[in-house]
């Protein structure tokens, strides 16, 4: 997400150390859109990642390395993790977006096939799916693009059910937020 | 993963995860462990299915669950060099509840479109017809089955479903219980339907729901909003005002009933209820009270005098409205009844400016539930900068070292031991030897009810509001805070309903005034001529506060207690600072939970 944001890449360990969530402005049909995203933290390492995380997000992203088939075959249950943990009104349309990572990386090590994960994506209801570098800041534009579309298009349909005024922020007021989730 | 910490944090109720936080904010590394598999510590939220599991844990006549991985871990030894102690912590954490009673009331039944007649409910039996025993079956199991099979065909016509085998048999239990000793017996199931009907409808919604069992309030002016803010950890959360106050008033010509409390000057202004005079007298008070530091002249001796006296001999304002204003507008703790003057005072000037702070309201409460998920954002802030965090994670002993004076480490259920150089620990996480030295007969008890309902008690449909009970039989009173669907805390049309009183010396009081509070409000008792809402579900107990002094403890062990009896967090905030000032007492530059970077390139 900091090459998205910042348009920088770091390959440090631990790179998300002291970054909390990111915001980034993206137009979507002539609407500005302010994005939080927000990743894990590191705190799912020990299965750690707590309900509140969930609340209220907007879109899931879903991230894996193409060069690793375990992460690819968690996807699977980080879906299910995340549609029980935030218990969206409607899970069989709450937008999810999947990443695929890592492509700048020598083809002899990819372990995952563009078409098995395309498959994937389309047997779990048309999952968009982007193969992404973060590091050659490949697709990445276009990958939020879509995440940001997904989600306010969800956000509008959660507005006509809600008929309460605004919960109370405290701190920064932004006026309009979405938060998606990187597992990654 | 390193097994080398600077500090160590058992437990992850809000003053352990404040204290994580700081102190990961600062460049310090934590391991924050919780034996449980959820966040908040003795500050759970719960949805329907844990609230019923935690029922089965804490409700008495439950076979208390023994900690059989330390039990075994402390047989079978350990490497540590040192001395290392066992933690019992399910054994603690039960010793925080007590007197844990769950009612669920019966739901009205659905009709069935296609449904042809009544199913029939009433169960005959001739019970002196079946033979003792015969074969493999016994008169017993034979009337079991009959219960059963009439249940699971009466389940089946009005579609109720998704019930656990617990509960199915328990009410088969509760069933065959019931039974007459007499030799034919009639019974008629219908009730126990309903029951099950209401089980049924809140499982279907579990996860819509989120149980606040310590709910308090966050005062707008308060520390704890203050810190959510500097800290941008307040950016994690979102919160709802509690738009109304009401008092239950016993007396009078109108019998008992709720009046809507006036919280501020345009309040007053607007109430229709209030006479002219009284209306005169209460602003003149209330400017007075704003403008109190300047003008000590008039308290004229009345200082240290109880805070009612000086309301009702000084500015001859009536019974009602001082309740009101001691209660409701200068209420921070459960010491309401005898706060001085100048105490009270302050706080009802407290409590006027916060009203307008964030909107007409004084308090807010946190969307999704109270201590628990601000607990959450606090271990965010821990994890963002670095802190490890493992749940559902056993802690079964605690390392100190060879003079004992010193904790070293814990050895968690995977037998690695954890080194530290602090260790933070809720109460629970203590070892035994440790609790038994503090003093338990100073251990306080709060007494605690949470209803679910679908209607309001309140004539006016809001989503929050708080509702005081002024002391009757019993010193301290009671309050009552009920939050709606808008608080993200139960699905759309039903309310959830907190009760609290304090316990204090008189138990027996206690209950009757939290008895009362329950009974003024809703229909608990199940009347038919009750013009009250009746709730689906009742929940009582009791909650221990719990305070180790800290002389009785390792230097390096910090003891966090659960919540206490105040209605805000402040009071959890200010512990969590207070340990932090200790931890790093050599390094008095460290700020507790400066600004986060980011927030400045805003």
């Amino acid at each position: 997400m900091n090459q998205y944001v910042n348009k920088k890449f770091s390959n440090q360990y631990k790179a998300t150390i002291g970054a909390d969530f990111l915001t980034k402005e993206v137009m979507v049909d002539d609407r500005l859109v302010t994005m939080q995203i927000w990743d894990t933290a590191g705190q799912e390492r020990f299965q750690s990642l707590g309900v509140a995380f969930y609340r209220g997000a907007d879109c899931c992203v879903l991230v894996y390395d193409v060069n690793n088939a375990k992460s690819f075959e968690t996807l699977d249950s980080w879906r299910d993790e995340f549609l029980i943990q935030a218990s969206p009104r409607d899970p069989e349309n709450f937008p999810f977006v999947v990443l695929g990572n890592k492509i700048d990386l020598e083809e002899s090590k990819r372990m995952v096939s563009q078409k098995r994960a395309m498959t994937w994506c389309q047997s779990k209801g048309n999952i968009p799916y982007f193969e992404t570098s973060a590091k050659e800041a490949i697709n990445v534009e276009q990958a939020f693009q879509t995440i940001a579309k997904n989600a306010l298009a969800q956000e509008t349909e959660m507005e006509i059910y809600n008929d309460f005024p605004d919960p109370i922020q405290l701190g920064s007021a932004d006026n309009k937020t979405d938060f998606g989730n990187c597992a990654c | 993963m390193e097994d080398n910490f600077h500090t160590i944090v058992l437990g992850t109720g809000l003053v352990e995860s404040i204290i994580a936080g700081a102190l990961a904010r600062s460049g310090k590394s934590v391991l924050h462990l919780d034996q449980q598999d959820r966040y908040g510590g003795s500050w759970p939220t719960l949805n329907i299915r844990q609230l019923l599991d935690w029922v089965d844990e804490h409700g008495s006549g439950m076979g208390k669950e023994v900690d059989n991985h330390v039990k075994t871990i402390v047989e079978n030894g350990s490497a540590h060099v040192g001395s290392s102690i066992p933690i019992y912590f399910t054994d603690n954490e039960s010793q925080g509840y007590k007197h844990v009673e769950l009612r669920i009331y019966g739901s009205s039944i659905p009709e069935r479109d296609h449904k042809e007649v009544d199913v029939d409910t009433t169960i005959s039996i001739d019970v002196a017809s079946i033979p003792l025993t015969d074969g493999t079956s016994t008169r017993q199991s034979v009337i079991r089955e009959t219960v059963q099979n009439k249940l699971d065909n009466t389940l089946k016509h009005y579609a109720i479903g998704g019930l656990t085998s617990d509960i199915l048999n328990r009410t088969i239990d509760r069933i065959i219980h019931s039974l007459p000793p007499t030799s034919t017996v009639t019974i008629d199931i219908l009730p126990h339907v309903q029951q099950l009907a209401t089980y049924a409808n809140l499982l279907s919604k579990s996860r819509q729901f989120n149980i606040d069992l310590a709910p308090k309030l966050v005062s707008c002016t308060g520390s704890m909003v203050d810190n959510l803010m500097d800290s941008g950890i307040g950016r994690y959360l979102e919160f709802k005002g509690v738009e109304r106050t009401y008092m239950y008033t016993q007396a009078g010509e109108q019998g008992p009933h709720f009046d809507r409390v006036p919280v501020s000057k345009e309040d007053v202004f607007q109430d229709k209820e209030l006479r002219y005079v009284d209306k005169r007298r209460l602003m003149k008070f209330l400017t007075f009270a704003m403008e109190h530091e300047e003008q000590l002249d008039v308290l004229d001796g009345y200082q240290d005098k109880p805070y009612r006296e000086l309301i009702e001999e000084k500015f001859s304002i009536s019974t009602r409205l001082a309740d009101a204003i001691v209660f409701a507008l200068a209420a921070t703790n459960g010491d309401a009844h005898n706060v001085t003057a100048m105490e009270g005072l302050s706080r009802t000037k407290r409590f006027m400016t916060s009203i307008g702070k964030f909107g007409p309201f004084a308090y807010l409460v946190p969307l999704y539930g109270g201590g628990s998920e601000i607990a959450q954002a606090y271990c965010r802030v821990c994890a963002v900068y670095g802190g490890i965090y493992m749940l559902d994670h056993p802690v079964s002993q605690l390392c100190m070292d060879e003079n004992k004076e010193k904790v070293t480490g814990v050895i968690g259920r995977d037998g690695v031991e954890y080194k530290c150089e602090w260790l933070v620990a809720g109460t629970d996480y203590l070892p035994s030897s440790f609790l038994d030295g503090s003093d338990q007969g100073a251990w306080q008890w709060v007494n605690m009810a949470v209803a679910i309902t679908s209607a309001p008690f309140h004539n006016e449909v809001n989503e929050v509001n708080l509702t005081v009970f002024p002391p009757q039989s019993h010193p301290y009173g009671s309050y009552i805070l009920t939050v709606g669907h808008g608080t993200q805390v139960c699905p759309e049309g039903y309310y959830i309903v907190f009760y609290s009183t304090l316990c204090g010396d008189d138990e027996a009081k206690s209950d009757d005034a939290l008895q009362s509070a329950l009974s003024a409000t809703l229909n608990v008792d199940e009347d038919p001529i009750s013009s009250q809402p009746k709730p689906l579900l009742l929940l009582k107990y009791k909650r221990r506060i719990r305070q180790i002094p800290p002389s009785s403890l390792p230097f390096n062990l910090i003891s966090c207690r659960g919540p206490d009896d105040t209605l805000d967090y402040d009071g959890a905030l200010k512990e969590a600072k207070d340990a932090f000032d200790i931890i790093l007492a050599n390094e008095p530059d460290r700020l507790f939970l400066p600004r986060p970077e980011e927030m400045d390139e805003e």
